[in-house]
């Protein structure tokens, strides 16, 4: 430490001061910082789980809930950064209180600064009792830590659970739909008040596509979900939508597109039970050529269906509405014109509870031996409305694509059956695959 | 200045202070507060106003601060019928040794280094005065020719707070020209009896002069020249004139209680007079604890002792009994957040 001179002494006072200063404000820059960063991540950490798991309604509300307990949180952090932080004027008290100096340093500074002070008879004195002092106040000494502890704990702490929860999540993607098929009643399928439950008739399929909507918490994906609320469109709900989905995407990158796409699919024929008018519903399938999604015809032709269990009206002639089919009726006179159209139109795919092994019409030489069909996987179940017919005048056009942005990239689905062979192998893969005759020769 | 010579004057102050209360205590049982108090004043150069029922001890104090300073002494006894002359002095007609007669001055009790003013009230304004100027101006007037009062000059006045038929109430700029106010209240039981053993003995004790009869007002001058050279910082003299602008009805604004009780209880506040008291007793009480500088505490060590008889208060207040050293007691609370 230099030791003072009446002269010299203000400069190296006034020196020691700034740092003190400096240390003290940089030390309560550090603690805002962290308690500003640990808020944060507190709050990333309540949001992350929610954004992923969570409806739209449930995010919208505790996104905004926690943004206002953020704002105030923020605001009291930075309330109490302006109260400790030490401007210049207040420099000099602080000192003088938290190093006991008993008002000699703030006398001197401030006498000096006087405009024509002249060094008095005591000048000389003061400057000795501070020289002497000076040790007692460094800026070690009346800041000791040059790092807030508590504070950068918690950040740290918080930061390290935010990443433990990011890692999780990010290993809970939701799987894709699958269909399944199952002849046995559906689960959570119970008979409403008035309504008995009913076995599943010879020749009635059902199709559920587990994963659905509702059935799993984060597979409703955020652009096609729609419920009773579904007009609340204002701007902080599409924010919150638009702010879900991109931590979705976020954190689940790639996979979640195309579980999202795949989620969209399969909750398309919900979303029109429960918003579109039945007549609207078949207006869409007349103008799709007959194609009737969420209809799973059965090998004997007739045409089943059935509400998703827990979504809409399930309806209760069945087996009328089976001889309507039967006897070739055109759509127009399924059940989903008999309804209500305030009630939404039908049930997911499939109908009944029981599994059908030939779902999806019998083995080639039950019919006739040249009948053929693809289905690709997670690809949603359709069938022709039910009636026998050639395909006859111009093809149909293809539905307006939901995702445009997407179609240069998008696979087509037989990729997904081809593999990449090599070349030395193709002798021995066209032995396998030859087609036999019944002496086992090949053709 | 060096430092050690600094501290040494400083060191010299406070062994030259003890020795006089030391020695005042010698004769004048209790009363060390006012003591102190009034040792205080004489040292920043004020006067004292001691309020007191008759009997307690202000004489004395007075005498016995005399005879220990080794500085003169004069008592003047203020009644109804005292003239301005009897305290300044007046011309008579003196005969020479050739037979011319002439105008000669003749000096008035208030002549002398110490000047005890023994129940000023009871004078008339016109007397009361007189005091005015040489109190303010250490000089008297008389017949258009002003007269220097001899340095160190300190005048110790007092008031009897009973028997107030046929006295005159001080006027509030002779009240203000006082430094500091004293209570002095009646001894405590321990007290008297020590009044009681040391007074009533053959051999009563008797001061002995602290400082040497030929340079003692040289020696006091020193000192009061030292209290004037303690430092004041620009925030400490600011904490004064926020404390003064705290005792005025238009400087109390806030909504804090002392605020409230100034303008509910006090019609005018304290004079720049009562600033420049509390800065000069803050300067002594500073040298007192060894330091060059004054803080805070020495201000507010004083601010009663300066404050209390400068503020005028109202009929509300004396109707509540609320007295001006409680009022200052609030401002100083009131003011911490001035600092």
């Amino acid at each position: 430490m230099p030791e003072l001179t009446p002269t010299g002494a203000v400069d190296v006072v006034q020196r020691q001061v700034r740092r003190v200063r400096r240390r003290k404000n940089l030390y309560e820059l550090q603690r805002a910082s962290y308690l500003t960063i640990a808020a944060a991540a507190v709050a990333a950490t309540i949001l992350l789980p929610i954004a992923l798991l969570a409806s739209t309604e449930v995010f919208t509300v505790t996104v905004w809930s926690v943004v206002a307990i953020l704002v105030g949180l923020a605001l009291v952090v930075v309330g109490s950064a302006r109260r400790r932080w030490l401007p210049r004027a207040a420099t000099l008290a602080w000192v003088e209180n938290h190093g006991a100096l008993g008002g000699r340093v703030r006398t001197l500074l401030e006498i000096a600064a006087r405009p024509g002070a002249k060094p008095g008879f005591f000048h000389g004195l003061l400057v000795e009792q501070i020289g002497r002092d000076l040790d007692g106040w460094t800026p070690r000494r009346l800041v000791p830590r040059a790092i807030p502890r508590g504070a950068f704990a918690g950040a740290v702490v918080t930061v390290l659970v935010l990443a433990a929860v990011l890692r999780l999540a990010s290993l809970a993607l939701p799987s894709a739909p699958t269909i399944a098929f199952s002849d046995g009643p559906l689960p959570g399928d119970a008979p409403t008040a008035g309504e008995e439950r009913r076995e599943p008739g010879p020749g009635e399929r059902i199709v559920v596509a587990p994963g659905v909507p509702e059935a799993r918490g984060p597979a409703a994906p955020a652009t096609g979900e729609r419920d009773d609320d579904a007009d609340d469109d204002s701007k902080l709900t599409q924010l919150s939508s638009a702010l879900q989905e991109s931590v979705r995407r976020q954190v689940w990158g790639k996979a979640w597109e195309r579980v999202r796409d795949a989620l969209a699919r399969a909750a398309s024929p919900r979303e029109s039970d429960h918003g579109t008018p039945a007549s609207e519903i078949d207006e869409e399938t007349d103008a799709e050529t007959g194609e009737d999604w969420e209809v799973a015809r059965a090998p004997s032709g007739e045409l089943v269906r059935r509400r998703r269990p827990g979504v809409g009206r399930q309806p209760t002639e069945r087996g009328e509405d089976g001889s309507q089919k039967e006897n070739g009726t055109p759509p127009e006179s399924s059940p989903t014109h008999d309804q209500d159209p305030n009630e939404g139109g039908d049930g997911g795919a499939g109908a009944g509870n029981g599994v059908a092994p030939d779902l999806f019409g019998g083995t080639p030489a039950e019919r006739g031996g040249d009948a053929s069909f693809e289905l690709s996987l997670a690809a949603r179940m359709r069938s022709d409305g039910g009636r026998d017919r050639t395909p006859n005048g111009p093809p149909p056009e293809a539905a307006p694509d939901a995702r445009p942005v997407l179609a240069g990239d998008q696979r087509r689905e037989s990729a997904a059956h081809r593999m990449m062979v090599p070349a030395s192998y193709e002798s021995v893969v066209r032995e396998v695959f030859a087609h036999r005759d019944a002496d086992g020769v090949a053709r | 200045m060096t430092p050690a010579v600094a501290s040494a004057a400083i060191v010299d102050f406070q062994q030259t202070f003890a020795a006089i209360r030391a020695e005042m205590a010698r004769v004048v049982i209790g009363h060390e507060s006012a003591i102190e108090t009034i040792l205080t004043a004489f040292f920043a150069g004020g006067h004292v106003l001691i309020e007191g029922v008759p009997g307690i001890g202000k004489t004395l104090i007075v005498r016995s601060l005399a005879e220990t300073l080794n500085l003169s002494f004069n008592r003047v006894q203020f009644t109804v019928d005292l003239m301005p002359a009897d305290v300044t002095g007046t011309r008579i007609i003196n005969e020479t040794l050739e037979g011319r007669r002439e105008l000669v001055f003749m000096p008035g009790p208030i002549f002398a280094h110490l000047v005890l003013g023994d129940e000023i009230n009871r004078a008339t304004p016109k007397t009361q005065s007189a005091l005015l100027e040489a109190m303010a101006e250490q000089q008297v007037t008389a017949a258009g020719t002003s007269y220097r009062l001899a340095s160190p000059f300190f005048v110790l006045a007092t008031l009897n707070p009973i028997e107030m038929e046929g006295t005159y109430q001080l006027p509030e700029a002779q009240l203000d020209r006082f430094l500091f106010k004293v209570l002095l209240d009646y001894p405590s039981e321990g007290e008297l009896i020590r009044i009681l053993s040391t007074t009533t003995v053959a051999e009563p004790p008797t001061v002995r002069p602290v400082l040497s009869a030929d340079g003692a007002a040289t020696r006091v001058e020193q000192l009061k020249r030292l209290v004037r050279e303690v430092l004041v910082a620009p925030h400490v003299e600011q904490y004064v004139a926020g404390l003064v602008r705290l005792t005025t009805p238009a400087g109390a604004r806030g909504d804090g209680e002392a605020e409230t009780e100034v303008r509910r209880y006090v019609t005018y506040g304290a004079s720049p007079r009562g600033a420049q008291a509390m800065v000069l007793g803050a300067k002594v009480k500073a040298l007192l604890a060894g330091r060059p500088h004054v803080t805070y505490d020495d201000v507010d060590s004083v601010a009663v002792a300066a404050l209390r008889h400068r503020l005028v208060m109202s009929f509300a207040a004396e109707a509540a009994g609320v007295t001006s050293a409680h009022v200052i007691e609030r401002v100083l609370i009131a003011a911490r957040r001035l600092r």
